[in-house]
């Protein structure tokens, strides 16, 4: 009955609407408005979008304005200003660059410390230097031997352009895990802009949860359940075979029974009908991923497999007490993809990449399907397409486990139950425990 | 509880069954003593009298190779059926078999609404309030060109404004009945013309999708489905041909045959068929989300395989969309011959962005459903030992939530 729910869809732009606000075009006006008035930091409204021209003088008028302001906000210079200017040299063996006296706040968040200095990975100096907070500077050794000749001092080094930075700290990083692309810039740029704190998986050692779900406490309720379970799943491997799951007979219930009916339940009595249904297996995401097995036709002298897919930036939010000495765990984990080079991932690919991220289950007390959207992993994946990023989170979802009619949590004491009315989502009848 | 609530229907009591299978509750045992005498009492009524669950005789449904569903046409099952678990379709309705009553209310012999009148009448208000809105931006725009032509406006008092506003409204509601005439008006022309005595005969069946048709005969045993003989022919049932050809009713490894020949167009012959029939893979996803408890309803206008109901379609929206990804697994599916018979490739971002776009629009969530294909051995053997369970449990689910996810509206 799909078709119900095709005519309840309101009309785009009520408060429910998810309205991505990147997605529309800038009023430059209010830009103009911020460089005029600098002492007073007020961020910019948006504007209202015309769709098409109606030859109003207004229209027109507003549309100069916004021309004249976006030229005047791209022809301001900018320069490094004497006290705040941050020199770094461009270390190329070490892929990144070394920065001498960190003034800046970015620094907070940003490099990592080694020995005395702080060096920078390839997407933190461009980003710097193309916010225009970094001077970086090409080595002397890199240099042609007769202009380096000046002696010892400042002047023998020479700033990098932007152009040159681009060509040199994109595809940089043969020691690092993965060599920057554009892609993952497009990503670091966007996040960073958006005042995300973004650093590199794999840099900074993440002093993350388990990524295992903790093992489980055996209780007398949990250990019976389990057997239970155990004892179905061998009770049903026979069962089916020409059908049908449901054999005649008397049924009390269609979903999982009370917790008294549980601890007296024995394998004779596995009379709840969805229960008899379950004969497809699925996954469960409680159990700890098992490592995938190497298949018998994969050479292991190979490197890893290049379709691998792998976390590449963890991601806080702005308000996070980040410290990089010791780094909380993420917030979001994001795996950067090339849309034009990759489709939709593959199982393998999917569970292996979800395997190591830190295992999340959602809270008892969510509801059903905010439990589900929050899957007990998730990752963000972003596919990126010539600098247009689209994010979408992936998490796994725990279907097998949250049945309706399955969790016991949700199942008030055996005695106490008002019948008639059914809770959200309660099995459909009260169960007992007597013989059939 | 009462049958009706707020003056309408208690669809609670309505749709009380989950499933075509009725279940012999035990009464509940409160804080009074006299409950547990009741269970003892219902005990025993059902020692001496065991009721049964699946309803006898079970119901019928006859095969269509033109349509490629199952039909009912039995009026007591067709209720059945969609009051128990909401399977199938109305041949004539959007969903639920409403089509005698809204012929009956056409003519005006019956005045109860059915949900396509009720959803015409929300399109009509819902124009109304765009065309005003069209109504008041175009009248803005025409006083701002007026103002820069210098023109001086006056001010119009404000009764003036709603005595010209409301002449306009009803201009243009005029003109809409002119255009559109509306079904209220044609139904009373309609009562007034005819004598009301009359038979209206059911024309709709229900037809039930090859899965649900399965998952109804096979998983539940409710259903028994005949085939036309000419359908079941050798080709279909495969290495035995021993069925005699007058029989109409089936067992499930054959219907199994028919339904994934028939997942193809033409029907497929039976040698061909592999792991990742369409009906193989639409009936694992079927029957897992049916085994856990969700209402299970085809999801085309939503362009996705299956949409996920919490108890049923009268009671809440979906929430969840399912699109199936197969997976293949094995050695097989890695050669070279496996890999050109794949019948499925990996989907592009676009396509996968399409879907999730029309998802957030609707407010459902896109479920990417990775189901796992065995090798195409697991065929032969079914072949061999005919045990269906033993085929469905080499499939594999495993379901990943999708969601698209905005930066600037998760910084804190």
């Amino acid at each position: 009955m799909a078709d119900i729910d095709e005519d309840a869809v309101p009309p785009s732009g009520q408060p429910g609407v998810e309205v991505d606000l990147s997605e529309e075009a800038q009023d430059f006006r209010f830009l103009a408005n911020l460089l005029n008035a600098g002492s007073q930091h007020k961020l910019p409204k948006r504007g209202e979008k015309d769709f098409e021209p109606d030859a109003t003088q207004m229209q027109t008028s507003v549309l100069e304005a916004s021309r004249a302001a976006m030229e005047d906000a791209l022809s301001y210079t900018r320069v490094h200003r004497g006290k705040n200017r941050t020199k770094a040299i461009l270390d190329y063996g070490g892929c990144g660059a070394f920065v001498e006296k960190p003034h800046d706040r970015h620094f907070m968040t940003m490099g990592r410390w080694t020995g005395g200095q702080i060096w920078l990975a390839p997407e933190e100096a461009l980003y710097l230097l193309e916010r225009g907070s970094l001077d970086v500077q090409w080595p002397p050794d890199l240099l042609p031997g007769d202009e380096g000749a000046h002696g010892a001092g400042e002047e023998d080094t020479v700033p990098m352009s932007l152009q040159a930075a681009y060509s040199v700290f994109i595809g940089m990083g043969q020691s690092l895990e993965r060599p920057l692309t554009m892609e993952m810039y497009s990503v670091y740029a966007h996040l960073k802009r958006l005042g995300y704190i973004v650093i590199r998986a794999g840099i900074a050692q993440v002093e993350g949860p388990t990524t295992s779900p903790p093992a489980r406490t055996t209780s007398l309720f949990s250990f019976l359940a389990e057997r239970r379970s155990r004892s179905a799943a061998a009770s049903l491997e026979k069962r089916g075979i020409a059908g049908p799951l449901v054999s005649p007979g008397l049924y009390r219930s269609y979903g999982a029974s009370s917790p008294i009916h549980r601890l007296t339940i024995s394998n004779k009595m596995l009379d709840d009908i969805f229960h008899l249904l379950r004969i497809i297996p699925s996954h469960n995401p409680t159990t700890k991923p098992t490592d995938t097995p190497t298949p018998p036709y994969f050479d292991p002298d190979q490197t890893p497999d290049p379709d691998a897919l792998s976390i590449t930036f963890h991601v806080y939010k702005p308000s996070s007490n980040y410290s990089k000495r010791s780094p909380p765990p993420p917030d979001y984990q994001i795996a950067v993809m090339s849309a034009r080079e990759t489709t939709v991932p593959s199982l393998a690919q999917l569970s292996s990449l979800l395997a190591s991220t830190p295992y999340a289950p959602p809270p008892e007390s969510m509801p059903l399907y905010q439990r589900l959207k929050k899957g007990h992993r998730n990752v963000i994946l972003a596919i990126v397409d010539c600098g247009i990023v689209s994010y979408l989170t992936a998490s796994d979802a725990g279907f097998a486990i949250e049945g309706i009619q399955w969790s016991p949590r949700k199942r008030g004491p055996p005695f106490k139950r008002s019948g008639g009315r059914k809770g959200r989502h309660r099995a459909a009848k009260p169960t007992g425990n007597g013989p059939r | 509880p009462s049958d009706r609530r707020n003056g309408r229907p208690n669809m609670h009591l309505i749709y009380s069954e989950r499933l075509p299978i009725k279940v012999h509750p035990l009464p509940s045992v409160t804080t009074n003593p006299l409950s547990v005498v009741h269970v003892l009492l219902v005990l025993a009524k059902h020692f001496f009298t065991t009721p049964e669950s699946i309803p006898s005789p079970v119901y019928e449904g006859s095969f269509s190779t033109e349509t490629r569903s199952v039909q009912i046409t039995a009026t007591t099952t067709i209720n059945a059926l969609w009051k128990c678990g909401f399977f199938g379709k109305g041949s004539l309705s959007r969903s639920e078999p409403a089509w005698l009553q809204t012929e009956k209310n056409r003519r005006g012999l019956y005045l109860k609404g059915t949900s396509e009148i009720v959803t015409g009448k929300r399109r009509k208000e819902r124009r109304k309030f765009k065309l005003d809105r069209q109504r008041a931006q175009l009248k803005a725009l025409e006083d701002q060109l007026r103002r820069e032509r210098g023109e001086i406006l006056e001010e119009p008092s404000a009764d003036q404004t709603n005595e010209s506003q409301s002449a306009t409204a009803v201009k243009e509601e005029t003109d809409a009945v002119d255009i559109q005439p509306s079904p209220v008006a044609d139904a009373a022309l309609l009562s007034t013309e005819q004598t009301d005595s009359i038979e209206v005969l059911d024309q709709e069946h229900l037809q039930l999708s090859l899965e649900e048709a399965f998952f109804l005969a096979y998983g539940l045993g409710v259903l028994r489905i005949n085939v036309p003989s000419t359908v079941s022919s050798a080709a279909i049932n495969g290495l035995e041909s021993s069925n005699e050809a007058t029989e109409a009713s089936q067992d499930s490894y054959s219907l199994m045959n028919l339904f994934r020949a028939h997942s193809y167009f033409p029907p497929a012959p039976i040698e061909t068929l592999s792991p990742d029939d369409p009906f193989l893979l639409q009936y694992i996803t079927y029957h897992h989300f049916r085994s856990l408890g969700w209402v299970v309803r085809p999801g085309l206008k939503f362009a996705c395989d299956y949409m996920l109901y919490l108890k049923g379609p009268v009671f809440t929206h979906a929430e969840f969309a399912i699109v199936i990804v197969p997976n293949y697994k094995g050695v097989h599916w890695d050669s070279e011959d496996g890999q050109s018979s794949k019948r499925y490739r990996a989907k592009d971002w676009w396509r996968m962005h399409c879907t999730n776009r029309v998802q957030s629009h609707v407010f459902k969530t896109l479920v990417l459903t990775y189901v796992e294909v065995p090798e195409p051995s697991v065929i032969k053997e079914f072949q061999e030992h005919r045990d269906v369970g033993g085929l469905l449990r080499q499939y594999k689910v495993r379901e990943f939530c999708i969601k698209r996810w905005t930066p600037n509206r998760n910084r804190d």
